[in-house]
């Protein structure tokens, strides 16, 4: 199920439900990297290596819509849910 | 004016009377003068006839004659209606007594005069009573005229009339007229055939029995004080129909005033607005529903996020070590009962939710979820439920429209089956026999009441609804709506047993391979931005 080496990004404006995410995500096996804007996600994309981007839809400034719009042409190799 | 000019050198004719022609042949020549036509007779019987033949002005007679005696003539002449107004001029060659005279005006004479004639005494005297015939024939004339006058108004005034009526009886308003007390003597055909009332039973003030009890006062109290002040009138209100039933009128009346401008009557008209008023109220109602879906799915958002953190926090709390095993029942008790949070706010919030896209739905899905959120009812009336899925249905489309399709209609079906009964709920891949095109058929068949052949027509009505107070009558309106924008379109039969009753609606939604395809793709793009 779980293979070690998958690194899942979690996006998310609010502190509690993006920490607890990746407190569960990481006790399922995964390694979690965080971001509380989709311009920290863009951000952290660039910087290494992300297999699945799971982010909020509804963000103040860029919403997890444009979020994936903007993933999509620039990573795209990359899920986003 | 022309006429009576005219008609005042016509000449008029005068009829002398005589035994002796040579007394004519003086009389003509002291009255040719006057240009009026002279008539001479020889004798009573000869003047007789010329009276019939001519209308004659005056008759100027010598009282002393062998075969007639000028009395004996003029009351012969007299006796005639025609001639009851004719001038009889006496001439008497012997001096008359007071009374002679006498009788002579009794036998209808107008004037005498004595021989030796004076001429100009006899011209004057002719001449005024020409004259006075003259414009005795005028008048008559123009009284004719009159009456030839007075006869085409009143027909004018009753083609007007029926004009009147007619259009009166063809607007779909109810209209009526009143005195200027307000008290009505007229309707059109409308306001009986609506009302169902006559007349009598209308006259005066006693229409007001139509109006709805709740607004009689208001109503009456504002159209007094504009009957009063002569002031237009208008009112929203209830009358009662024959059958019972109230509609919501807009009532109108303008005051009409004669030539000199007091208040002659009333005019006044009820325009039918229940349908305009529950058209208004159902958009007040769409209205706020959309405000509500608009404020569920914001809520949808601000609280399913917590309920996930929760939902993560006690996940990560059951397992923890430093948990003892009561402190751990307590959790999993928590996370019970925010499983059944999440579950109610999936079903509900989500009914909300509006994409923007048509995507992939599922109709199996559909209506699996709208079965289940019915399943209590259906237990409650003691409804049996068969489920006959052969295929997943799958479709392009909103499933928020679909899904108020078929809860429609599956509710609709319940109610007719208060007693209990069997609910049949089809998914099956169709071809429609009319259109030849492929696609999903979903019926949905009831063993309730059934639909009587006077509302089948209606259904599909927009405000139409058996439910009384319970239905928007919008619900069949809507689905209908839905389905053709889907290409597709709903039927419905009831069939009659001794038994019972079976009403099966049938929706057919197209969706050729193309689509079928397209929507897979769809599927696989909404996956992404879900």
């Amino acid at each position: 199920m779980a293979d070690h080496k998958h690194v899942i990004l979690c996006v998310d404006d609010e502190d509690n439900p993006l920490v607890l995410r990746k407190l569960v995500l990481e006790k399922a096996g995964y390694q979690v990297a965080t971001a509380h804007s989709a311009d920290e996600a863009l951000n952290i994309l660039e910087s290494r290596r992300i297999d699945l981007v799971l982010s909020d839809h509804l963000m103040p400034g860029v919403t997890g819509a444009e979020l994936a719009q903007e993933i999509k042409t620039r990573f795209p190799a990359i899920p986003f849910t | 004016m022309t006429e009576l000019t005219t008609s005042a050198h016509e000449q008029v004719n005068i009829l002398m009377v005589d035994d002796q022609p040579g007394k004519l042949l003086s009389y003509e020549a002291i009255l040719s003068p006057l240009g009026e036509n002279l008539i001479k007779a020889n004798s009573g019987r000869e003047a007789l006839e010329h009276l019939l033949k001519h209308d004659v002005a005056v008759v100027l007679m010598d009282v002393s004659m062998p075969d007639i005696d000028g009395f004996q003539l003029a009351e012969m002449i007299r006796e005639h209606p025609r001639f009851r107004k004719t001038a009889i001029i006496f001439i008497s060659g012997v001096h008359l007594t007071d009374t002679d005279r006498l009788k002579g005006y009794e036998r209808g004479a107008v004037d005498y005069i004595a021989v030796p004639i004076i001429p100009d005494l006899l011209r004057a005297k002719v001449s005024v009573f020409s004259e006075l015939h003259r414009k005795n024939r005028q008048l008559e004339k123009l009284n004719r005229e009159l009456e030839q006058r007075v006869a085409e108004r009143t027909e004018e005034l009753r083609q007007s009339e029926s004009q009147f009526r007619s259009l009166a009886n063809s607007i779909p308003q109810l209209a009526w007229m009143a005195d200027p007390a307000g008290g009505v003597f007229w309707y059109n055909q409308r306001w009986y055939d609506y009302t169902g009332t006559t007349l009598e039973e209308m006259r005066g003030w006693r229409w007001n029995k139509q109006i709805h009890p709740d607004n009689v006062a208001a109503v009456t109290e504002k159209l007094q004080r504009c009957w009063t002040a002569g002031e237009p009138w208008e009112d929203t209100f209830p009358l009662k129909g024959k059958d019972g039933s109230y509609r919501w009128f807009l009532s109108r009346a303008l005051p009409i005033r004669d030539a000199a401008g007091n208040l002659a009557s009333w005019f006044g008209t009820n325009t039918d607005i229940t349908d305009r008023k529950q058209a208004e109220e159902a958009l007040i109602k769409s209205e706020r529903l959309a405000a509500m879906g608009r404020l569920a799915g914001i809520i949808a958002h601000e609280i399913n996020n917590p309920l996930e953190a929760i939902s993560n926090a006690f996940y990560l709390l059951h397992d923890h070590p430093s948990l003892d095993d009561e402190a751990r029942y307590y959790s999993r008790l928590a996370e019970e009962e925010l499983a059944r949070i999440t579950h109610i706010t999936r079903q509900t919030l989500s009914f909300y939710r509006e994409s923007q896209q048509p995507v992939a739905v599922s109709l199996s899905e559909i209506l699996d979820n709208i079965i289940e959120l019915q399943s209590r009812k259906l237990q409650l009336n003691r409804i049996i439920l068969k489920k006959d899925f052969r295929t997943v249905g799958k479709i392009q489309g909103f499933s928020v429209e679909l899904k108020q399709v078929f809860l429609n209609i599956i509710t609709n079906a319940i109610q007719a089956m208060p007693d209990g009964g069997e609910l049949q709920v089809k998914l099956i891949h169709a071809r429609d026999w009319s259109s030849g095109q492929n696609g999903m058929r979903v019926n949905i068949c009831d063993t309730g009441l059934g639909i009587g052949a006077q509302n089948a027509k209606k259904i599909f009505e927009p405000f139409f609804s058996t439910k009384e107070a319970k239905g928007t009558g919008l619900g069949l309106w809507i689905s209908k709506g839905i389905i053709q924008k889907y290409g597709g379109h709903i039927r419905f039969r009831t069939v009659r047993f001794k038994t019972g009753n079976i009403t099966c609606f049938s929706v057919f939604i197209p969706g050729s391979a193309a689509t079928q395809k397209a929507s897979s793709d769809m599927a696989a793009a909404s996956a992404l931005s879900a």
